[in-house]
């Protein structure tokens, strides 16, 4: 439903403090020193963008820009 | 594979110990039922808002994962009586952090409590809490300061030795031998213990009058005094109430817990006047110094706390430091975050400032 690049710019428009573009899509958001509520403005977004409401159940699998990625094309 | 079934709902009779639990858990620090009933469940205005999450394991097992909690505090603008909330213990386990979204369920609980205050504020917090209420529509126009006075030729050795229990009792003991620098009472004066206070027929009218003479500020009615010091379990207090002629002109209430450093947990004077303020303050350094052979007063404001020229004398009377953000490389002035809520608008308290003297803790520093 979104590619990667489309996840890059959603991260991007999510205000938090990072290279999006530069982000290698296997790196948890954690490692990236992105704290929760970056990490909530960044499924916030994804959210927004693609119309989901994303369950707390299924979080586990969007720690990645590539996690996020299989989580919305499944 | 089953998963983690997450849900929340309100605060039910027999939570405290599994809150406090988690409270212990997450801050290593120990709170009893007791001093929880007083501070969530015992306030003028009722119990406080409380929300819990739980995660519901595959097994079966019921855990408590988050809390957020808002204290009902009263203030009072002129007339009118209002209801501001504190936020207070928002806290998820941090292995939890990632697997819910903790904003989306604040969201949730506010929508259920806001139509219950006219604003809502927290005090101060790590920078990671001041972005939480910042998500949550919080805005930080005022920031805090911190006053110090010494009492005493050492105060600065004692600044630093109060901090350890065992060096804390040499200040103790410099502080007895030092001659005392303030001079006598200007005013009627009156020391209470907690017990006195609650008596005492100054407070039957004292905030009635004094209200009238103020913008937004904490009420300190009878009531409110005895929940947030006189009754409250987190330490020992003296009230120190100002009169002239006969006339209330203030109070003060004095955190006697970390002596030979005093904490002033509330400053009030009648109205905002030079005179009365430059008189209250140097009395209450004299009884500190020579009631309580203190070394050191301390106290916080934020910067709106006062009219500006009373400020002036605050700074005149005291070492004034901004709160710095905890954590802060910036080494910005902490923030107090506010948010004036849709009742609260309705009232227009949006633009006046608040009068807030040490809230941050309700005596409990």
């Amino acid at each position: 439903m979104l590619t990667i690049e489309q996840i890059r710019s959603a991260i991007a428009a999510s205000g938090v403090q990072c290279d999006a573009q530069n982000i290698d899509i296997n790196a948890t958001f954690e490692s990236l020193g992105l704290d929760s509520l970056d990490y909530f403005n960044i499924i916030i977004e994804i959210q927004d963008q693609t119309g989901l409401e994303i369950p707390d159940s299924d979080l586990g699998q969007l720690q990645t820009i590539a996690g996020i990625a299989e989580y919305l094309n499944k | 594979m089953q998963q983690i079934e997450y849900t929340f709902r309100p605060y039910q009779d027999g939570d405290a110990d599994r809150i406090n639990d988690l409270y212990f858990r997450i801050t290593g620090r120990l709170r009893t039922r007791e001093k929880y009933v007083w501070q969530w469940l015992s306030a003028p205005s009722g119990p406080g808002d409380i929300w819990l999450i739980e995660a519901h394991h595959p097994g079966g097992e019921v855990e408590l994962i988050g809390h957020h909690g808002i204290m009902p505090f009263r203030f009072t603008q002129g007339d009118l009586d209002l209801v501001f909330g504190k936020t207070e213990n928002t806290m998820v386990l941090p292995e939890y952090r990632r697997k819910i979204l903790y904003p989306r369920y604040e969201r949730l609980f506010a929508a259920q409590y806001e139509s219950r205050y006219h604003a809502l504020f927290s005090t101060m917090g790590p920078a990671p809490a001041l972005r939480q209420r910042k998500a949550q529509g919080y805005s930080f126009k005022s920031t805090w300061f911190q006053l110090e006075h010494s009492l005493s030729s050492f105060g600065n050795l004692i600044q630093i030795l109060h901090r350890n229990l065992l060096s804390n009792v040499v200040a103790r003991e410099i502080c007895k031998l030092s001659r005392v620098r303030a001079q006598s009472t200007i005013n009627e004066v009156e020391i209470l213990s907690s017990s006195e206070a609650r008596e005492s027929p100054f407070f039957n009218s004292y905030w009635g009058q004094a209200r009238h003479n103020w913008g937004i500020a904490p009420r300190r009615d009878r009531q409110d005094l005895e929940w947030r010091f006189w009754n409250n379990p987190y330490g020992e207090f003296a009230t120190v109430t100002f009169s002239q002629k006969g006339e209330q002109i203030g109070f003060a209430v004095l955190q006697l817990s970390r002596l030979p450093v005093i904490f002033l947990a509330d400053l009030s004077i009648i109205k905002p006047e030079k005179d009365i303020l430059t008189s209250v303050l140097s009395d209450l350094f004299y009884i500190a110094s020579r009631e309580f052979r203190a070394g050191l007063i301390k106290f916080d404001c934020t910067s709106d706390s006062f009219p500006q020229d009373l400020i002036k004398i605050l700074r005149g009377s005291f070492r004034m430091t901004a709160l710095l953000k905890y954590h802060s490389r910036r080494k910005l002035p902490a923030p107090m975050p506010r948010k004036i809520t849709q009742k609260g608008e309705e009232l227009h308290l949006q633009d006046i400032g608040w009068a807030i003297t040490p809230i941050i803790t309700e005596g409990r520093a």
